[in-house]
């Protein structure tokens, strides 16, 4: 605590000249989820029942990989803002917090990033297994 | 972490109870939060049972008549006793509001009466501000300008005028910001919704040359973008303003000048 005044607390390190950008992303990606999520859930419940081929052939037409694309990572974005707002608010230990955010970081680019490859995988069709043992 | 629970020294005992004098009828009991830090012991609720035959009808008038006829250590603040000055901000019936203008008969069942939430308390209803005033004044809340003064007065139209109604008439009783909780977990680092309002007054006054730079200082994570509507603010103002309302424009404002 020491002998600081409230004005000298409030002050503090002045401010970040940041925040904006988080605000309007979190608000741009929130609109364009609404309709991406709708899409999502259709999808998936377009290839409910089919085969292994049929569901890889669906995913992996132009529209519908992109669009999936689109909704992994903005969704994933869109997490990664509101899991770090959560953190923000709630945890108040300036190591923990830090240590928190860059997992939130780390985590949700790893996951987009395994699901981005798996849409793209099933869209260019099985990986060809390559036997590295032998010389070609 | 958040404290979820109160700590050990500030949990909240049964106090005593203050009878009605004899003969009295018609009986409200008042549960009044109670604390001084000079005794050392816990926070404890205490009770008395006001004579309602003769006593006004608002809560801050039932609290001066325990004051003056009950029990004189009760400590609150009180001053203009019509809701223009803000100091006698207190939870009522789990709600943060002015004594002085909530009439007793908008209550159902016994009054409890306790400081504004989340504030250290100084004693019994009284709410330590000191970082409610020093971020009221780090927004700087007087025109700034750079033109030469005029002659006269600086002038504005009527218009412009009307674009200061419904954020003029705050009184900083802090009702708002002890509402927020956004302000209970960062108090600290956000302004809150009050001091938000007063910057938002200062930012729409046609006759300000300091926007830009008064933007500037609000843009911060914490400081502005903690707010994340919850409105609880704009619910419990007991002056009828809306903060949030003032806090969206400000975000308005700061998109506007990088899109």
């Amino acid at each position: 605590m020491a002998f600081k005044t409230p004005m000298g607390r409030v002050r503090g390190h002045g401010a970040a000249r940041a925040g904006t950008q988080t605000f309007w992303h979190q608000r741009l990606t929130a609109l364009a989820l609404v309709p991406l999520t709708l899409f999502f859930v259709a999808a998936m419940i377009t290839i409910t029942g089919k085969s292994h081929a049929e569901a890889a052939a669906y995913v992996g037409s132009p529209l519908v990989a992109v669009l999936l694309l689109a909704f992994l990572v903005i969704g994933f974005y869109h997490m990664k803002l509101g899991l770090a707002h959560v953190v923000e608010d709630y945890v108040h230990g300036e190591l923990t917090k830090i240590g928190l955010i860059v997992l939130i970081n780390l985590g949700t680019l790893l996951l987009g990033l395994a699901c981005v490859y798996s849409v793209l995988k099933l869209g260019f069709g099985p990986a060809v297994s390559i036997d590295i043992t032998t010389p070609l | 972490m958040v404290e979820f629970a109160l700590p050990k020294n500030s949990k909240v005992q049964k106090g005593k109870t203050h009878a009605a004098p004899e003969g009295a009828s018609n009986i409200r009991k008042f549960q009044v939060y109670r604390w001084s830090p000079d005794d050392g012991d816990n926070p404890r609720v205490d009770t008395y049972e006001v004579d309602m035959d003769s006593c006004g009808p608002m809560v801050l008038d039932a609290l001066i008549k325990i004051k003056n006829e009950m029990d004189p250590t009760l400590t609150f603040r009180r001053s203009c006793r019509e809701g223009v000055c803000g100091s006698c901000a207190m939870n009522i019936d789990g709600m943060n509001t002015l004594a002085c203008t909530k009439g007793m008969d908008e209550i159902s069942g016994d009054v409890k009466v306790y400081p504004l939430p989340h504030t250290d308390v100084v004693k019994d209803l009284v709410p330590d501000l000191s970082t409610f005033y020093a971020q009221y004044a780090s927004i700087k809340p007087y025109l700034q300008t750079v033109s030469p003064e005029p002659q006269k007065e600086w002038r504005q139209s009527y218009e412009d005028r009307q674009k200061l109604d419904g954020l003029y008439e705050c009184i900083l009783c802090a009702c708002c910001s002890t509402s927020c909780p956004s302000y209970w977990w960062n108090g600290d680092r956000y302004l809150g919704p009050a001091a938000l309002l007063q910057a938002y007054r200062w930012l729409i006054d046609s006759r300000d040359e300091a926007t830009g730079e008064r933007l500037d200082d609000l843009e911060d994570p914490f400081r502005l973008y903690r707010c994340i509507t919850i409105m609880n603010c704009a619910q419990t103002c007991p002056k009828g303003l809306n903060p949030a309302r003032a806090i969206a424009e400000i975000k308005k404002m700061m998109v506007e000048r990088q899109v």
